[in-house]
């Protein structure tokens, strides 16, 4: 899991909304795992969308084999409001799968 | 691509509904995101990383170098148009050489215990302490007691009260206080209070402060010490000052590590706690409602960070 996920994902609601659907602890599991790789694409998209080319590849890099230090100082020096940004996206996210499982919940009741 | 969810005899209808959406919605990000990003998608060919992976294959360097990657990146605010450091390449190779072996640690440390917590939490009286000491430091995996060294607080569980900011050293005010602008929009609206906590200033001047000083303001309590059946000599008065203890919110299994600058409130208040602005964010309080478990942590070698428990 990347420095996004892991610092701007919680799943605190998710995990909590999981609990009233009848699925065993591995079913939740693989299916947060897919809700983790649904964020990484959200949030990697979100940093993209906001730099320059000419970092996209530094950031990349370091992203996928460097420093987490070395990525936070990419995405503060070069992304205003970066933390806002990341967590405001995250928090959709985690809306959406909320309103998903509740759905779910309503048809099938 | 990987299809995770494989038709299984033994699996949930549920199951089934859920993660066959969930594999749509990421189909359909991804595809999204090739289509936007082709520059990234190039760098991943290039890197022999499939498109779906290029942010899952994070390093291991980065759970060796992040406590809280929010934390990391709320540590100073953007200058935004400055030139990339030059240190960059060089911190580039520092970093890569990382040893690997404290990851598996600091990943299993970062565990979200808040599920484990509200289930046993649930299964027993919340003032029955014996207890919830016996479930909380099985979960935590740290002692937690309700009396330490004999000493102990009027009460565990009861209502926590929203308090400001401490000023932690004289002069410290809404415009020295946050250690960056985000932090600040957060939380100045919570404002600071007069003066110091009942121990005094964390730190005697500004320049006097250090980072452990900064997270026990951020992460400071406040507890009725004057009706412990202790309070009275002067010993008891200074064990309290900087006791770390742990917070439980019984609605969501939420789990923060605190220390006591202050004490309070009134008993007229009804409530039998006091937190920080960033405790009652951590622990969503405005949210679950304010009742709160509050025990004694028995750490004196102070292991165990302040904040968030696990996250």
């Amino acid at each position: 899991m990347s420095i996004l996920v892991e610092g701007f994902f919680k799943k605190d609601k998710i995990i909590l909304e999981l609990e009233t659907l009848s699925i065993h602890q591995n079913e939740k599991d693989k299916i947060l795992k897919v809700v983790d790789e649904i964020a990484e694409l959200k949030l990697l998209d979100a940093v993209l969308e906001k730099l320059e080319a000419k970092d996209k590849e530094l950031f990349l890099d370091q992203l996928h084999g460097g420093s987490a230090q070395i990525v936070a100082q990419i995405l503060r020096e070069k992304i205003e409001n970066i933390e806002e940004l990341l967590l405001m996206r995250a928090q959709v996210l985690e809306e959406e799968i909320i309103e998903d499982i509740r759905v779910l919940k309503e048809d099938s009741g | 691509m990987l299809n995770l969810f494989k038709k299984d005899k033994k699996n949930s209808k549920h199951f089934q509904t859920l993660s066959e959406q969930l594999e749509k919605r990421k189909s359909i990000v991804l595809e999204e995101f090739k289509g936007k990003h082709k520059e990234a998608i190039s760098w991943a060919k290039k890197k022999g990383i499939k498109p779906s992976e290029i942010a899952q294959k994070g390093a291991k360097g980065l759970a060796v170098t992040v406590a809280t990657s929010a934390m990391v990146l709320s540590a100073g605010v953007a200058p935004s148009g400055q030139l990339p450091s030059k240190e960059l390449e060089v911190k580039k190779e520092i970093n890569r050489q990382v040893a690997g072996s404290d990851v598996e640690v600091l990943i299993k440390a970062r565990k979200d215990v808040s599920p484990q917590v509200k289930k046993a939490l649930s299964r027993v009286n919340l003032y029955d302490e014996k207890k919830i000491e016996k479930q909380l430091s099985k979960i935590l995996k740290v002692p937690v007691k309700a009396q330490l060294d004999g000493i102990r607080l009027n009460a565990t569980y009861g209502i926590m009260g929203y308090e400001s900011h401490l000023a932690r050293f004289p002069g410290d005010n809404l415009s020295t206080h946050f250690q960056s602008e985000v932090e600040y929009k957060r939380f100045a609206k919570a404002s600071m209070a007069g003066g110091p906590g009942a121990w005094g200033y964390i730190a005697p001047s500004q320049k006097d402060l250090t980072s452990k000083d900064i997270e026990k303001e951020k992460y400071y309590l406040v507890a009725q010490t004057f009706l412990s059946p202790n309070w009275g000599t002067s010993q008891a008065k200074d064990w309290f000052r900087h006791r770390k203890m742990v917070v439980v919110n019984p609605q969501n299994g939420r789990v923060a590590i605190g220390v006591l600058e202050d004490a309070g409130p009134e008993k007229s208040t009804g409530r039998a706690f006091g937190g920080s602005p960033e405790i009652f964010e951590e622990l969503d309080l405005f949210n679950s409602g304010p009742r709160v478990l509050m025990y004694f942590v028995d750490d004196p070698k102070d292991n165990i960070s302040l904040g968030r428990y696990g996250i």
